[in-house]
């Protein structure tokens, strides 16, 4: 174990480090935003409105993101149509193809959880809405997911953590996260246990983080629960 | 000012109220009772339109409701806007309370307020004051439903039905859920609610409710109702052999 390798190579880790987080953090984001209506829509019973949902769900949770990432970074550039396009400024980085995998893949993941804890919400709960008279949209703002958002907060840190982990295959098409930089450590000494050893303890601390901001969200949104 | 016909409501092949007219004036306590089974909740959640009616047509204060068949067959309301509309003019307190779980006891009260009736926050907030105080839930304000007892639930609820200063209050077996130790609080609270004048349907098992609080008593048996009358005349003369077994049983 050589220590003077981490400790000499450590900014270009930190550079790595900001890089995922920030990969993390933009999909997460547009990610969460997206999967609310998504899942509105996957929870709805006329089949017009949620089947087209399901199927997108489907896909994206039945294949492996690498794949994904593969077919949107390499897949996509094959198609004269989409290089001539301005479109093409986007899809030719694979800075933005990840962050559109990652976003997408997220988005899916996080309907599902949503969609299941709409569907949980207390009959009764939305009867009283209704009886109240309360408009659709109000009972949507106002009782069906601030409840099951609440109740998806365990469920949606899950999710956070296996992204943070689902990060890595950025390091895989020549981006330089976290991952990316411990490769480039591995190559430059051949010292693999060093480099990833080292990155490996940047995603424990990282998830340790996540729990823990997780664990505060549960006391705070789920106090209502406490007897 | 409530004025039921003709109404029908089928789920399938089965139907369970089989043309019900009813009308009920200003101040008019009316017990409903019956069976389960017999109609009598379902009759009540017609109504207010949580169950669409096959068939009939409802008014209150003069603004009616009319329910249609779609291209499919199946009875729908047709203004979504004015089912809303009287929605807010008819509160409902269910069996099972029915509060926002994740809501304080105060907003409880007053989301409806802010949203299906628009007011401001300081009349909602006033309102919900008002309401929490005459139940006799103030100090609870804070408090999340999962932290009040059966009784202390059921009240808020009443409170939440009361903000809305709606023209008719419609109770679906308010005590049924209850521990029978939390019935009389919650009883109270309706007790004083009709002295107060107000015009209430009550679904109920509480014969004596029926019998003392209520000026009007309806029983409801297989979809229709087979006695109605003021509760002296229902419980000591009834005209109905079904009542008359009902109130012998009960005895």
């Amino acid at each position: 174990m050589d220590f003077s390798i981490i400790i000499d190579n450590l900014p270009l880790l930190f550079k790595g480090l900001g890089l995922t987080l920030q990969l993390l953090i933009i999909s997460l984001v547009i990610g969460f935003f997206l999967s609310i209506p998504l899942a509105i829509m996957a929870a709805s019973k006329k089949p017009w409105m949620s089947l087209p949902v399901k199927i997108y769900i489907y896909i994206f949770r039945g294949t492996p993101l690498l794949i994904q990432v593969f077919i949107i970074y390499y897949g996509f550039s094959q198609f004269e149509w989409l290089r001539e396009s301005p479109l093409w400024v986007i899809f030719k980085q694979a800075y933005w193809c990840a962050i559109i995998a990652f976003t997408l893949n997220t988005a899916a993941y996080t309907a599902e959880i949503f969609r299941g804890a709409i569907l949980q919400t207390p009959k009764g709960e939305i009867e009283a809405a209704q009886a109240c008279g309360m408009s659709r949209f109000d009972q949507y703002r106002h009782i069906i997911l601030p409840s099951a958002l609440r109740r998806s907060i365990p469920m949606y840190g899950n999710e956070v953590i296996f992204m943070l982990h689902a990060t890595v295959l950025a390091g895989v098409i020549t981006l330089v996260d976290l991952f990316g930089a411990a490769k480039i450590i591995n190559s430059r000494y051949y010292a693999p246990f060093e480099s990833f050893i080292s990155a490996g303890l940047f995603y424990l601390v990282i998830t340790f983080t996540i729990v823990f901001i997780f664990k505060l969200a549960e006391k705070h949104f789920l106090k209502h629960l406490e007897q | 000012m409530l004025k039921v016909n003709d109404l029908h409501k089928s789920f399938g092949s089965l139907e369970v109220i089989k043309g019900v007219s009813l009308q009920a004036k200003k101040g008019d306590v009316i017990s409903i009772l019956g069976r389960s089974g017999s109609g009598k909740s379902t009759f009540l959640r017609c109504i207010n339109f949580l169950e669409t009616p096959t068939k009939g047509t409802i008014s209150l204060s003069g603004e009616t409701i009319t329910v249609a068949d779609n291209r499919k067959g199946v009875s729908e309301i047709t203004d979504k806007a004015q089912v809303r509309r009287l929605r807010t003019r008819m509160a409902m307190v269910f069996q099972q309370f029915n509060l926002w779980s994740h809501m304080t006891v105060f907003d409880n009260v007053t989301i409806a307020l802010k949203t299906a009736l628009k007011l401001p926050k300081k009349e909602a907030n006033a309102r919900a004051r008002k309401y929490l105080a005459q139940v006799n839930m103030s100090d609870r304000s804070d408090y999340y439903p999962a932290q009040l007892s059966g009784g202390q639930m059921q009240r808020v609820a009443i409170a939440r039905a009361l903000a809305m200063e709606p023209d008719i209050l419609l109770f679906d077996e308010p005590t049924s859920a209850l521990d029978p130790e939390l019935v009389e609080e919650v009883l109270n609270v309706i007790k004083d609610l009709a002295k107060q004048g107000r015009t209430m349907l009550v679904v109920t098992h509480e014969m004596a409710f029926a019998r003392d609080v209520s000026n009007r008593v309806i029983f409801f048996d297989d979809g229709i109702i087979v006695e109605d009358a003021p509760p002296q005349e229902a419980f000591n003369n009834p005209k109905s052999d079904q009542f008359k077994q009902f109130i012998s049983k009960e005895y």
